[in-house]
């Protein structure tokens, strides 16, 4: 019973930190996007021009 | 217990709809950036192609017989060139090509019809209305007297002054129609407009 209780935490606790890596990680890669668009944006043309049609 | 499974299996929901949203977010943006590139590169081979014609502008003024065409190449670019078309109110500056085809209207606009750049008669252009562009996507902003600048090859350039626009159904050609004045120079704007379903049109005149 003990053993059971260790593989399946799901203590009010655990579900919040769980939760909150979620939301960092999705907090993160929203800022990459719009970080790493930027920088495409302004300079990523001269690079990418050979592979883009018209 | 149950209350913390029903918890667990929404926020499973909430995060599945969170990570669906940041994936279009990043193909949006995507999308937007490879869209603005494209107009970019189009642009840029437009200039290219312009400088190109005016070389060929210059070398056929001093000729006593001009062409009336010429094949230009530039990067991906390799199409018969007529003229060139300015019309500065909607930031329009675009080489006019001969061939009719798909890939030409991707590239620059297109003569459909009608009689040698700059001549008497009807001569009908056709270009895409992208959804961002410098093609023919602004030309329902031209309103009577505004200015269309076409350029031949022998350096001519006529200015021709709007006097009508419209939308017509697709089956309708009527605008390509030549004039019942033989002396009278017109030029007809065409793009499409509603997906492809319908027809926008400006008809200018040489003054």
């Amino acid at each position: 019973m003990k053993d059971d209780m260790k593989l399946v935490d799901v203590s009010e606790e655990s579900v919040i930190k769980a939760k909150d890596k979620f939301m960092v990680g999705i907090y993160l890669s929203l800022i990459f996007l719009v970080v790493f668009g930027l920088i495409i944006y302004f300079f990523g043309y001269e690079v990418l021009k050979p592979i883009i049609k018209v | 217990m149950k209350k913390i499974i029903d918890k667990i299996n929404k926020e499973k929901l909430f995060n599945v709809v969170i990570v669906l949203i940041v994936i279009a977010l990043y193909i949006f943006v995507g999308l937007y950036i490879y869209s603005n590139f494209r107009e970019r590169k189009r642009q840029e081979i437009a200039d290219g192609i312009i400088k190109k014609v005016d070389e060929q502008i210059q070398k056929n003024i001093i000729k006593s017989n001009p062409m009336e065409e010429v094949t230009l190449s530039y990067e991906d670019f390799n199409y018969t060139v007529l003229g060139k078309i300015r019309i500065k109110k909607i930031n329009i500056y675009q080489p006019i090509l001969k061939e009719n085809t798909k890939k030409a209207y991707d590239a620059s606009v297109v003569k459909i019809s009608g009689p040698n750049l700059n001549e008497n008669g009807n001569v009908s252009i056709g270009g895409h209305n992208y959804m961002r562009g410098n093609f023919f996507i602004k030309i329902n902003r031209l309103v009577k007297d505004d200015k269309i600048t076409i350029t031949d090859l022998s350096g001519r350039e006529v200015d021709y002054y709007v006097y009508a626009y419209g939308i017509t159904t697709i089956d309708d050609a009527s605008y390509l129609a030549q004039p019942l004045n033989k002396d009278e120079k017109i030029v007809t704007l065409v793009t499409c407009t509603k997906g492809g379903k319908e027809r926008y049109y400006v008809k200018a005149k040489a003054k």
